[in-house]
């Protein structure tokens, strides 16, 4: 079964195109790894697959409404350091939140 | 009161002398043995004390002035906690000023409004300076003590 | 400890110190006697005391404590910056602004819930400016920046107005409406405040999901389905509306909203939807031990809750500002 169908997505800051017709299928049980550079659009990427910004082509993940996605996709981005200290168990039980509903 | 000199006027001062003096003489001979509680409120809880000209009418009117029992002999700031704990009879309120301040919110505050007893708003001008207008003060502050009637 | 717990604790902390403010006052009366008067009604003047000046002020005591704990919270959790608190970011003399733009312009008279509906406003631009300015990913010190200069000039656009007020007592009052107090205030101040702080109240608990997914930041509670928009504006809503109701009637109090969120914090581990109600309490409990503390200080002079929170806040924001320091 496919989880993520991407067609020919394209993403830009600004006139310059960050990512340009990136094409992928990503099945059940398949671990991927995404190598690139600094700056190579790795994280841009994974934004316009969510739907977290606007491209154009097509992902099946972000045209799906947000509560939706949320249950189907969870991202952990590589953010600056929390703000304050978080226990662990607090820390993974947000990635629950959008599965248990509201 | 002897400084009234030149102009031409002494016969007019001495006459406006005459009346003031009669005014007080009068009220004075009708001082009564009780003396109902009066006091003098203004902006920010200040309270004039009994060695002031606010001190003089409120005793020439025949009241106990709140602010000499209290011990504030040249006057100072009354919590208003104090101010009902005391229970005065009569509380004076100076008129307020246009626009809003905080000071003289204080005058408007419920526990005052509500406190038993009467309370009287009386114009500055008749309190700040001793003119002879100030005779007519005591004898409105009269009637507001007449008007308590002789309590236990 | 327990969420449970620590909410149980806090609630009787507030309860405790509820009765220790009804029973400070400049009269000489006890304890016991003083809550008897205000229990049962002799029709003398230590029930008036009791009932018209000091459970007013106890009563708004939690009421603002609620709402700057609860802002403090709340805009901390959205913008992930500890040092977020109205008073130093400059939202409070925002709204103290409204409101003395309101009083001496005499439109606090045209309807009964109109002086805290200025303060609202005021507080909206302030809330909106900071957020515009410092927004997530900001960082702590465009925050400060912002705030510092907010608030410079809302103090003074204040004072501008007091000074300019016919009324001479007017321009004595710069520093009630920078410090604030709740001396002399009457249930008059508790029934205009109220209705729109309940608003704010109930617009802030409903951000606590939201927030709380804010935690790992801005694209994680995105890919978490939240409506990022619509969460800054319900935040901006609550805070405008308990903050600006709370200095209507009290003038700007600073600190409360650093001080609890950042003592409550660990206790909740971390969690801000579980800071805010925690944060709720803890701001009422330390509004009423300042104001028991201004009594107890200077009996009878109005000592400004402002100078007692900012001895107490003021070290603790440093100490923040020295650990962020040693972040970045």
């Amino acid at each position: 079964m496919t989880l993520l169908t991407l067609e020919n997505l394209t993403a830009r800051r600004g006139p310059c195109a960050v990512l340009s017709g990136i094409s992928l299928q990503v099945g059940t049980g398949e671990c991927i790894g995404l190598i690139g550079p600094n700056g190579a659009g790795k994280t841009t990427l994974m934004r316009a697959a969510l739907g977290l910004m606007r491209a154009e082509g097509q992902s099946s993940l972000a045209v799906l409404p947000p509560s939706v996605r949320a249950t189907q996709a969870a991202w952990l981005p590589q953010s600056p350091e929390i703000a304050w200290p978080v226990t662990v168990r607090h820390l993974v039980a947000l990635g629950a939140m959008a599965r248990r509903g509201s | 009161m002897t400084w009234v000199l030149s102009f031409d006027q002494q016969g007019r001062a001495a006459a406006m002398l005459a009346r003031f003096d009669a005014g007080l003489a009068q009220l004075a001979d009708a001082v009564p043995a009780h003396r109902p509680t009066a006091a003098t409120y203004a902006a920010n809880g200040y309270t004039p004390g009994a060695n002031s000209l606010s001190g003089d009418i409120i005793r020439a009117a025949g009241f106990s002035h709140l602010a000499a029992e209290l011990g504030l002999t040249h006057g100072g700031f009354l919590p208003l906690e104090a101010l009902i704990l005391a229970a005065p009879d009569l509380v004076v309120v100076g008129e307020t000023y246009s626009g809003n301040s905080r000071a003289e919110e204080i005058l408007s505050h419920p526990a005052l409004t509500q406190l038993r007893g009467g309370r009287e708003t009386l114009e500055d001008r008749d309190w700040v300076c001793g003119l002879p207008s100030v005779v007519d003060a005591v004898t409105r502050m009269r009637v507001a003590r007449d008007s308590i009637g002789v309590a236990p | 400890m327990s969420f449970r717990f620590l909410i149980l604790s806090l609630t009787a902390l507030v309860a405790l110190l509820f009765a220790a403010s009804l029973v400070t006052g400049v009269a000489p009366v006890g304890p016991g006697e003083s809550l008897v008067a205000l229990i049962s009604d002799d029709g003398g003047p230590l029930t008036m005391v009791m009932r018209e000046i000091r459970l007013p002020r106890a009563i708004l005591a939690v009421m603002i404590g609620v709402s700057l704990g609860l802002s403090g919270a709340a805009m901390q959790g959205f913008l992930r910056n500890p040092l977020a608190e109205p008073g130093l970011i400059g939202v409070s003399s925002s709204a103290a602004l409204g409101a003395v733009l309101a009083l001496q312009s005499g439109f606090a008279m045209a309807f009964t819930l109109a002086l805290p509906f200025a303060a609202l406003l005021g507080a909206v631009i302030g809330v909106a400016m900071i957020l515009f300015l410092a927004g997530p990913g900001g960082g702590a010190f465009t925050l400060i920046l912002a705030g510092i200069a907010l608030s410079a000039l809302t103090a003074a656009l204040t004072s501008l107005l007091l000074n300019l007020s016919p009324n001479p007592f007017a321009a004595n009052e710069i520093v009630f409406w920078m410090m604030g107090s709740l001396a002399d205030r009457s249930f008059d101040h508790v029934w205009m405040a109220l209705p729109i702080m309940a608003f704010g109240w109930l617009a802030l608990a409903r951000t606590g999901r939201g927030l709380e997914a804010l935690t790992l930041g801005e694209d994680a509670a995105a890919s978490m389905g939240f409506d990022l928009s619509r969460l800054r504006l319900v935040l901006l809503g609550g805070v405008a509306a308990s903050v600006g109701a709370a200095t209507a009637v009290a003038g700007a109090i600073g600190f409360v909203g650093l001080v609890v969120p950042h003592v409550l914090r660990p206790l909740v581990g971390g969690s801000s939807s579980r800071l805010l109600l925690a944060s709720a309490l803890g701001g009422a409990a330390l509004l009423l031990a300042a104001d028991v503390a201004v009594r107890l200080v200077l009996p009878g002079r109005d000592l400004k809750l402002g100078v007692v929170m900012a001895l107490v806040g003021a070290p603790i924001s440093l100490h923040l500002i020295w650990r962020m320091r040693g972040q970045s």
